[in-house]
Order: C-alpha cells, then sequence, then structure tokens
C-alpha cells in the first residue's frame, strides 16, 4: 500500500527577476515500512521534496497524497495536523526548543496532541522510553545549549518518534555527526522501522550511510534519475 | 502550563529584550497612573469645591435667556427673572433624581463712591438655604455670615485684597475692629490713613429700576477651597439684591402699614381737613397734630417678603448621589418639555462657561499626554516585540514544523507579554499608587495660581485614585499591551517551518 504519491510535482522558486525550478516534475510513490532514501548532490531538490513530502511546503504543481488523500488543497490548520499526528521531522541541524529540556522536549508533540486525552504519566513514560532508546537518559534534564550535536539530533529522533508516526522524514539526518554518532542514529531507525513498520525516508549524500536504505531514490536538477 | 512554562523560560532567555519592555510598560504605567490620579483628584475636587459648593449641577435660567454662560460674567447684564418660580419648584420637588435646589438671583453692581469705577458680581439668595442646600461651604474669616432677615454683603476675602488694588479702602465687617493681621503689606504701609469701609454703595447694572444703597459688609468669608476662582463672588441677601436691582413685584410691596398710618389713611375727610368750610375752627387741625406726632414717633414699616414667589434669576440643582451629569442634564430637558416650563436647562459646565472650560482643557491636556504617551510606549514595545519575534523565526518555526498551529503560538506570544505587563505594568502601577499616596498628605499648595487650583481642583494638590483610578491603570495597560502586541503577533502567525529552514 502507498503510503505517499507524488504525481507531476513541480516546484519553482522566485529568485530576483528570475525562477529556480527546484524540482521539475516528479512521479514517486512510496510503500508503507520503506525504508528509503533520497540521494543527490546539493542543489538537487533533496530538502524541496522532503519539504513537500512532510507538508512544510506546497508544491507549485502536481498532486501529493498522503494515505490516498490529496494535501495540496488542506488548509494550513490540516496540513499542522497531519504534521503533528502522521509524519515525524529530522531536521539537519535546527531542531529542538531552546528553553525546554531533552525530555521536554520529547514530550512537547505529545503535549500539543489534545485529542488523544494522553495522561502526564503516559506521556512522560513515552517520552522516557524513547530518550533510553536513543542513550540519552542521563541527558534527560539538561537544555538544548547543555547537549553536543549529536546528542541533540538523537532528541530530535526521539521526538520525531514520539507520537508513532507513520512516517518519519530526515533531512541529512547525519550530516553534522561524526560518524559512529550518525550510524548509532541510522541503526537506530533501522530498528524502528522493523519494530514499528514506520516508514523513513531520509536524504544523504553521504554513500556510506545507504547500505541501511531499503530504496534510494536518486535525484538531480529537480528530476528523478533513478 | 505548556504554554506558561515556555513563555517564562523564554522572557527570562531574553532578559535584555524583557528588561527592555517590562521598564517601558513600568514607566508608562507609573506616569499614566500619576496623570490618573491627578485627574481624579481634579474631577472630585471641582465636584466638591465648585458643583456642591456653589454652582450646582444643573442651572435653570428663563427660557429668555440667550447665553449659556450664565454664572460667571462680570459686568453682564442680570439674568432674566424667571416666570412660574412656583410651578417649577413643585416640578422640581417631585424628581427623585434631583437631591435639592435653591433659587438664587446674579447680576453685576457697581461700587459707587470708589477711586474709580469697579463692579462685584453679586448673588442673592436666602443664605441659610444656601447654606443648607450646599453643605455649608462658606465660612466667616472675620464679622458674621448672614442669619435669617439679615441685611448685608459676604465678601471673599481674596476679593478684599483685589478691591483694596482696585478702590485704595479696606473692607471691614460691620461692628468690627480691623484685624491687622489680615492686612496685605500694600495695605498695612497705609495703615496709619487706610480708609475702613464697612458698607458698600452699590448700584444694581443694567436694569432700567436699578437703584443704589449702601448695604453693610456682614462677612469676610472663604469658601471651602478654589478662592482664587471664586474670589468674586460675593453674596447678598436677595432683598438686597432685589431692591438694587429693582425687582419689586406686585406682591412685594404690599406691606403691613404700622397703626399710625393705618390710622392715618381710616382717618375721615373732616378729621384732617375740618369741616367743609375751608376757614377751619382748630379742632381738625389739632387732630392732624396728633396724627402726625403718631407717624413721627413710629415711621417703621415691616416688609414680609416670600422668597419662593419673589424674583429669582436661576435655580441651582443638585443631583442625588451616583446620578450621572450628562443623562441628568436630558431628563431635566424631558422634565421642562413635558410640563412646558419656561426655562432653559444648563449643564454647570455650560452655565460656568470659562471656568468649566478651563477644567475640560486641563482634563484633555492630560488626557492628551497620556495618550501620547500609551502612543509612544506601544511604538517602542510594538518594535522590540516585533524584532524578538523574528529574532526567534527558527523556535517558532520548529513548534509549527513539529505541530504547533498558529493558535498556540498566539497564546504563546500573549502569554509571554502579558506576564510582562503583568509583573512590569502592575509594579509601575503599585509605585504610582505609592508615590500618590506619598503625596496627598503633603499638601502642596496652588500659590495662588488659578490654573494650579482648577488642575488640583481645589487650593492644594489632592491626587486621588481609588478603585477607580486603580481599575483604569489596569484597563490602560492592559489596552496598551493588547494594541503593543497585535503586530508583533501577526508576524509571529506568519512563521512557518520553511522560513525556520530557510532562516537557517
Amino acid at each position: 500500500m502507498n503510503v505517499i504519491e507524488l504525481q507531476g510535482v513541480k516546484k519553482d522558486y522566485p529568485l530576483g527577476a528570475t525562477t529556480v525550478h527546484a524540482i521539475r516534475g516528479m512521479d514517486l510513490a512510496i510503500e508503507e515500512g520503506d525504508f528509503l532514501s533520497i540521494v543527490g548532490p546539493s542543489g538537487s531538490g533533496k530538502t524541496t521534496l522532503l519539504n513537500i513530502i512532510g507538508c512544510i511546503d506546497q508544491p507549485t504543481e502536481g498532486m501529493v497524497k498522503i494515505h490516498g488523500e490529496d494535501i495540496t488543497t488542506h488548509s494550513d490548520r490540516m496540513l499542522t495536523d497531519l504534521r503533528l499526528h502522521t509524519i515525524g521531522f529530522i531536521f539537519q541541524t535546527f531542531n529542538l526548543i531552546p528553553v525546554l529540556t531533552a525530555r521536554e522536549n520529547v514530550e512537547f508533540p505529545l503535549l500539543l496532541m489534545k485529542k488523544e486525552n494522553l495522561g502526564k504519566k503516559e506521556i512522560r513514560a513515552r517520552a522516557e522510553k524513547l530518550i533510553e532508546e536513543v542513550g540519552l537518559s542521563e541527558q534527560a534534564s539538561q537544555k538544548p545549549f547543555e547537549l553536543s550535536g549529536g546528542q541533540r539530533q538523537r532528541v530530535a529522533i526521539a521526538r520525531a518518534l514520539v507520537t508513532r508516526p507513520a512516517i518519519v522524514l530526515a533531512d541529512e539526518p547525519t550530516a553534522n555527526l561524526d560518524s559512529e554518532t550518525g550510524e548509532m542514529i541510522l541503526k537506530l531507525m533501522k530498528e524502528l522501522n522493523v519494530i514499528e513498520k514506520t516508514t523513513f525516508i531520509f536524504s544523504t549524500h553521504d554513500p556510506d550511510i545507504l547500505k541501511y536504505a531499503s530504496g534510494v531514490v536518486k535525484i538531480k536538477d529537480g528530476l528523478i534519475v533513478g | 502550563m505548556l504554554v506558561l512554562k515556555i513563555a517564562w523560560r523564554s522572557l527570562l532567555r531574553h532578559k535584555g529584550k524583557s528588561i527592555i519592555i517590562g521598564t517601558i510598560l513600568f514607566l508608562a504605567a507609573f506616569i499614566m497612573t500619576l496623570g490618573d490620579s491627578v485627574a481624579i483628584g481634579m474631577q472630585r475636587g471641582i465636584e466638591d469645591n465648585l458643583v456642591r459648593s456653589f454652582t450646582g449641577h444643573i442651572i435653570l435660567v428663563s427660557n429668555e435667556e440667550t447665553k449659556d454662560n450664565v454664572l460667571f460674567t462680570p459686568m453682564a447684564k442680570p439674568l432674566k427673572i424667571l416666570k412660574n418660580y412656583e410651578r417649577i419648584r413643585d416640578v422640581l420637588k417631585a424628581q427623585e433624581f434631583i437631591h435639592d435646589f435653591i433659587p438664587m438671583t446674579r447680576g453685576g453692581a457697581a461700587i459707587l463712591g470708589g477711586k474709580s469705577m469697579s463692579f462685584m458680581l453679586l448673588f442673592g439668595c436666602n443664605f441659610e438655604d444656601f447654606q443648607r442646600v450646599f453643605d455649608h461651604p462658606l465660612t466667616a474669616v472675620e464679622g458674621t455670615l448672614l442669619s435669617n432677615g439679615d441685611h448685608g454683603l459676604l465678601v471673599n476675602a481674596n476679593w478684599r485684597k483685589t478691591l483694596y488694588r482696585l478702590q485704595d479702602f479696606w473692607l471691614v465687617p460691620e461692628g468690627r475692629e480691623l484685624e491687622k493681621g489680615a492686612l496685605t503689606d500694600e495695605a498695612r504701609k497705609e495703615l496709619p490713613k487706610l480708609e475702613i469701609k464697612r458698607s458698600l454703595a452699590l448700584e444694581g447694572f443694567g436694569e432700567p429700576n436699578s437703584m443704589s444703597k449702601e448695604i453693610p459688609v456682614k462677612g469676610i468669608t472663604r469658601f471651602r477651597s478654589l478662592n482664587n476662582i471664586a474670589e468674586a463672588i460675593t453674596i447678598v441677601d436677595i432683598e438686597s439684591y432685589r431692591e438694587i436691582f429693582g425687582y419689586f413685584t406686585a406682591r412685594d410691596i404690599v406691606q403691613d402699614l404700622p397703626a399710625a398710618q393705618s390710622a392715618l389713611l381710616s382717618a375721615k375727610e373732616e378729621d384732617l381737613f375740618g369741616s367743609a368750610d375751608i376757614y377751619s375752627s382748630g379742632s381738625a387741625a389739632s387732630s392732624v397734630a396728633e396724627l402726625e406726632k403718631k407717624i413721627k414717633t413710629k415711621t417703621t414699616t415691616v416688609r414680609k417678603i416670600d422668597f419662593d414667589n419673589a424674583a429669582f434669576n436661576y435655580i441651582a440643582i443638585l443631583l442625588a448621589p451616583g446620578e450621572d451629569l450628562n443623562r441628568s442634564v436630558e431628563r431635566m430637558r424631558r422634565v421642562v418639555k413635558e410640563n412646558d416650563l419656561p426655562v432653559k436647562v444648563l449643564s454647570w459646565k455650560t452655565a460656568a462657561g470659562q471656568v468649566a472650560q478651563i477644567s475640560d482643557i486641563l482634563q484633555i491636556i492630560l488626557f492628551v499626554f497620556v495618550i501620547l504617551l500609551f502612543i509612544v510606549a506601544i511604538i517602542i514595545i510594538m518594535n522590540t516585540l516585533s524584532m524578538n519575534a523574528l529574532e526567534r523565526t527558527e523556535e517558532f518555526g520548529m513548534m509549527r514544523a513539529v505541530g504547533a498551529r498558529k493558535g498556540f503560538i498566539s497564546r504563546m506570544f500573549l502569554a509571554e507579554t502579558f506576564s510582562l505587563s503583568f509583573l512590569f505594568g502592575g509594579a509601575g502601577i503599585l509605585a504610582g499608587a505609592i508615590v500618590t499616596w506619598i503625596i496627598r498628605p503633603l499638601h502642596i499648595g496652588s500659590g495662588g495660581s488659578e490654573i494650579f487650583e482648577l488642575l488640583f481642583g481645589g487650593e492644594v494638590f489632592q491626587p486621588s485614585l481609588g478603585v477607580a483610578g486603580l481599575v483604569i491603570g489596569i484597563v490602560g495597560l492592559g489596552i496598551v499591551t493588547l494594541c503593543a502586541v497585535i503586530l508583533p503577533l501577526v508576524v509571529a502567525r506568519r512563521i512557518t517551518p520553511l522560513d525556520a529552514i530557510n532562516r537557517h
């Protein structure tokens, strides 16, 4: 079953008097439980593609379906709710709320989920479990500025997974990490992919981490080339 | 809770900006509270010392009166005489929104026999009623106040000084010795040959039947306050007033004649002039002589004047506690129309003319000052908050990316701003209240300035805050905060996750 479907997606950006064609027409279908890697050189359109799938950006043309529903006509509120309940996003660098501790950052999306009526204890338990899984139990009470880059990224992963989303998007999740930490994070993502059947889509231009991917989408100049 | 937690921590994280915004809020709230206390003190002072001491809230004048500025116009022609006073009185008595009222006269009188032509603004009334209605606003600093049946003048202590400057004589109440301590420095220098007057020869100004009369000065007086503004008000008994202005109605001149005069009137012609014979035997002449003797020995006539039935120029009305002035004026106009009363209804502000206008102008100046302060505060806070919102693009964008709605960002932003407003603005209001509380017992004087008297609402600075002032302060602070936060809030709400990514 396709979790994500892209049909004829284009994305143009105005740049002064000219227009940048970041994505020039993409068709893509991603199935549930995929561990998909999007690769390509800088400026090829990887981040733009992830932003469109992640409901952070809207295509100029084309259709994007998540769980069969076209999201290009959704209101801001509907897209926000979709991000909260269905999608987990791990950004390259900017990722945590500076005034909250690591644990509170992980709890943050759960506290926004009012419909689920989650109790404080359950929220705390789910956050603690994920913090433990990413190996940050000792740093749970520390603020982001007290954590290293790798530790922050692990908190971001925990936060992306805490809502048990169907899709997790990660934009170069290991770009600012040392190789050991990067590998550990990818292993963690893979584990969750296998256990929870969570669909993972991550962009990278590091060929070493492609071995974890179940599928690879190659992008060049805004087009899928392989 | 989450919103408040993030808001509080964000405030602490951005200490510099929090302190800048907080300081502006503190100063705005502090100055606004002080301004409020001055304005409220002024309103209360004017209400107590002018409206409830002399003018009343509503003034009724004849509907033939063309001008509205009827109270404080020196050298003005007397006001038209009210018609059907008895009916007006009966209607007023039936109105529950009226606490009390008093009929009065007002006119300018020329002071005769002085160095130069001077005028006095005379207000005639039954003085005991005046004291009762206005809760004894006048006290005698020399001499006495008017008792029932007294004829005489009550001259303001400040006006006595003014008169001395204009006329070179010093007024002393009838039957009293000169009080040297009350003299001005200039008058004291002239002491050996200082001209003392215990009465004034006054002539009503502007009425065809006006006449002159020497009226004794009964007392030198002071109002509760505002004596620089009210110095020109000279109170006179209503009979003397009506006498010098020639207000004799048919009823007024009904007199009970003494027995001698009655006898003279009832004497037969023969008793007065003897028989028809032109040459009298002398017997009748003796009767006339006896009558003349009686007349010469007892010639005093006793006039009885019913004050309510006499001529009055205006009626001063005091409203019942809690009644709104503007609504009561409208209500009074309806009552006048329904009862077809021949009067015009004026609020004290209209009737008092320049005095009320200056008071209003001072209020407006205070108001404009506070509004300008608000605008400056709003602009500075708005600017700082907007910059703050833009600087936090990554933070807000990231929150939006993980599922926070715009409403969450709004609540967080509002929580931060209103927390600052509550803390710093609240401290400003508190500081303003404390300063008001400290200033009030200092009894700072107006220094004889009429403007300061009006600004203070009395002769001493009595800023007053009370619950009303605090509520105004809190509401004002809320408005400033709300106005200042709207634009930055829009900026913060517009931040998207994409903005945050691009910014990064």
